[in-house]
Order: structure tokens, then sequence, then C-alpha cells
């Protein structure tokens, strides 16, 4: 026989995926170029050391791995997510957003100015303020990201809840964007921008949405790196307000 | 695995009524095999270990919208599987360091002479397949995935193509490419096979 078989399709004999091994097996008997390069595949696959064996892990693992989720379980109701967008909800994220561009701004565009407060919050606290305000706002991004990055596909899904969300972020997003703009930090605003998109797609999308657009969504999340961005601001983030009380010498964001 | 799963589908049920201590029952049962999911992808044992815990935190605050199209099991480890790439795509700029490491093991293995004794590629072998694991890291992310659940774990290529939410045809093409380089990367050890 003249025909050989393809390294693709040795390569799915090899992992017991053919679809009509026997069939190739006997083809390799007589066919000495195909068993050759058979041979030397196998011998190639199997001389590939791979990773190290999972370390074992106890038969009390799942225990252990209890016990350390246990107490970071969101309590029940943070499965309505009804409760989530109710107007007082709404109101006090927006007032705080206010409260903290406000504050932020205070401090940053009218220090020569007298502040009309009686005690004026210090530089430290704004920052602070600022700082909870913006890993706040990360975190949320975070978790709708999550949850539509691993949103299951195949027929339509109900993601009205996930775009109610996103308009609010988008809002709160702006907000930051337009701060970090302002305080010159070009990169912090460039990821900010990245998220906006994304949210505004998010929110943009038709409520049922289809298999085919979640997946675009998603690549869009994928392709952009966006999480991995949203999580190292967020450690930084985290550090600033770690360090903030003591330094008192940060004005970025 | 897929014996448990009726019973999974029971647990989730009793959560999402209320039940949050049922959630235990789900945990204790699929850790193990969290773990070693997030091992093959990760590589490291520490990181592997987090990433079981998002990967739990994760599932139950998205409980609510497993919807039975596939098995409990496989939703799980999809999660299992996105936390671990997360992972590794923060942990991104110290792997770049460990793939630099990985040609470094390369040249050195290329670096012997074909006649040397046998005990001193023993003494190699260890660190040499080590490092070369690393080489793993040069893929891409979907081909090292792929290829690690397939080579390693021994999953079918449509099993995989269920946890990365791609076709099989996808997922077979994603092995065959990492078959591809990985046998160019290698191809000083099988000399000496």
């Amino acid at each position: 026989m003249n025909l050989h078989y393809s390294e693709e399709e040795l390569i799915l004999l090899f992992y017991r995926e053919s679809d009509a091994p026997e069939g190739m097996a006997a083809h390799l008997k007589d066919c000495e170029p195909c068993r050759v390069q058979y041979e030397e595949l196998a011998a190639g696959l199997k001389s590939i050391p791979g990773a190290e064996e999972p370390p074992r892990r106890s038969e009390s693992y799942g225990t252990q791995v209890w016990a350390k989720i246990r107490e970071q379980l969101p309590e029940e109701r943070s499965f309505d997510w009804k409760s989530v967008f109710l107007p007082r909800r709404l109101a006090a994220v927006g007032a705080m957003a206010a409260l903290v561009f406000f504050a932020f701004m205070l401090g940053r565009v009218s220090r020569p100015v007298k502040s009309p407060m009686d005690q004026p919050l210090s530089q430290q606290d704004r920052q602070r303020i600022l700082l909870a305000g913006i890993g706040n706002h990360l975190d949320g991004s975070q978790r709708l990201l999550l949850e539509i990055e691993n949103a299951q596909t195949g027929g339509s899904l109900d993601i009205s809840n996930e775009q109610r969300r996103a308009e609010d972020l988008v809002e709160s997003n702006r907000l930051y964007r337009q701060v970090a703009l302002r305080s010159g930090d070009v990169r912090v605003a460039g990821v900010l921008d990245d998220l906006e998109r994304v949210l505004l797609e998010i929110a943009n999308s038709p409520s049922q949405i289809a298999s085919a657009d979640l997946g675009d969504i998603q690549r869009q999340i994928e392709n952009q790196g966006i999480l991995f961005k949203l999580r190292v601001m967020d450690d930084q983030i985290h550090q600033r307000e770690a360090q903030s009380p003591g330094s008192g010498n940060r004005s970025r964001i | 695995m897929r014996q448990m799963d009726a019973s999974d589908e029971v647990t989730v049920e009793g959560i999402l009524a209320g039940d949050r201590e049922q959630f235990r029952t789900l945990v204790e049962r699929h850790s193990h095999r969290v773990f070693r999911l997030a091992f093959r992808i990760t590589g490291r044992e520490q990181d592997a270990e987090e990433v079981v815990q998002e990967t739990f935190l994760r599932a139950y605050r998205q409980l609510k919208r497993f919807e039975s199209r596939s098995t409990f099991s496989t939703w799980l480890y999809r999660i299992a599987v996105n936390c671990a790439l997360d992972w590794m795509r923060k942990e991104k700029r110290y792997r770049n360091r460990d793939i630099s490491s990985a040609e470094e093991a390369v040249d050195v293995l290329e670096a012997l002479p074909d006649g040397a004794p046998q005990a001193d590629r023993m003494v190699f072998s260890e660190d040499v397949r080590k490092k070369l694991g690393l080489a793993l890291q040069t893929l891409g992310e979907k081909e090292r995935t792929v290829f690690m659940l397939r080579h390693e774990e021994e999953m079918s290529l449509r099993e995989i193509g269920d946890l990365l939410q791609i076709s099989e045809n996808a997922a077979k093409h994603c092995l065959f490419r990492a078959v591809r380089k990985l046998r160019q990367e290698f191809q000083p050890l099988v000399k000496t096979g």
C-alpha cells in the first residue's frame, strides 16, 4: 500500500484517540515507513519528561479545604442579586462615589483655596477613601468579568442582572478614569478604559445573550488580558492602601 | 467520576435550597481532583492550593448558574481550569523567567557529549526532567493545557474540549501543535533513547 498515515493520525493513535485503531495497527505491521514514523513518535512522546507528579494530598484534604473557605463563603443573601440593585443601595453607591470624587478633587484641585469645611479630611484620609473606593470598584469588576468568563455557553443565557451591575460599574469606572487622567496616571486610565469597553459591551448586549455573542465577550476579556491587568492593579491598590497611613506621600492613584 | 454526578446534583439542589453546609460534601468529594488539575496547569504546589480555594469559592458564588447542561464535575473542573489559567496569567512575568531556565536546560543537554556515560546522564536526568518540564511553558496557553490534560491526566480530547469550552476538533489541533513543538524541544533526549 502506498498510502501512509499522517503525523496527526499517528499522534491520535498514540493517545488512543484514533477512530480506527485496529485498521491502523494492521497497517503499521505491513508498512515499514509508517511503523518507523510511529515508533519515533511514540519514543519521543514517551521521553517527554513532563511535569512532576502532583504531590499527594492526605485523605482529609477536602476537609482542610472546607475549613479554609468556609468563612469566606458569601452569605445566602448574596445569591439574591436583586437585592444588590435595590434603589437605596444604588443611591448609597452613587453617593459614596460622589463623595470620594469630591474628597479627592478637593485635595487635588482646590488645595490652595481655603476649604469651606470646618474639619476637612486630611490628605491621608482622602487617599485612603479613594483607594478603598477604587479597590471595591476593581473587586466588583473582577467578580463580574469572572462570572461572565465562566458562564456556560450553549443556547441563550439571561444576563440581565449582570448588565445592571455592568451599567453601575461603567458609571463609577468613568469617575475613576477621569480622576486617573487628571492625576496624570495614564497607565491606570488605560486599564480603566479597557475595562470600560468590556463593561459597555456587557451592558449593551441583549439580556438574553446568544452563545456566540457571549463567546465574543469572553474572548474580548481573554484577549485583552483585562482580568490580569485588574488583578495587578488591585494588588497595587491594596499595597498602597496598606502603606497609606504612615507614608502620606503617595499622590497618584 | 461519573458515578458521583447524580448525587452531586442532588447536593447542589440542597445548597440552592438554603443548606450551605452541604457544599462541604462537594468540596470534600472534588478537592483532590481539582488539586491535580490545578497542579497540572500551574506546576506549583502552593499555586495549586490557592487555585483550589478560589475554584470552590467561585463555584459557590455561581452555583445558581449550574444548569445541568453538563455534569457538575465537568462544570466545576471547567471553573478550576479557568481559575488556574487566570492564575498563570497573573504569574506570567515570573513564568517568563522560568522559560529562560528551560532554554538553558536544553542547552545543557545539547552540550553533553553523545558518548557521555549513562551515570552522568542519570545524574543530570532529574534536573533535566524538571527543567524540561518548564519547556511546556513555551507552549501557548491552550496548547499547554490540552497537552497536560491529555498526556499527564489522560483525559479524552472530548473531555478536554468540554473543560476548555472548545470543540473536540480544536482540542485535537492544540494537541497536534503542542506535540510538534515539544518534539522539537526534546529532540536531544529522543536521540539518546
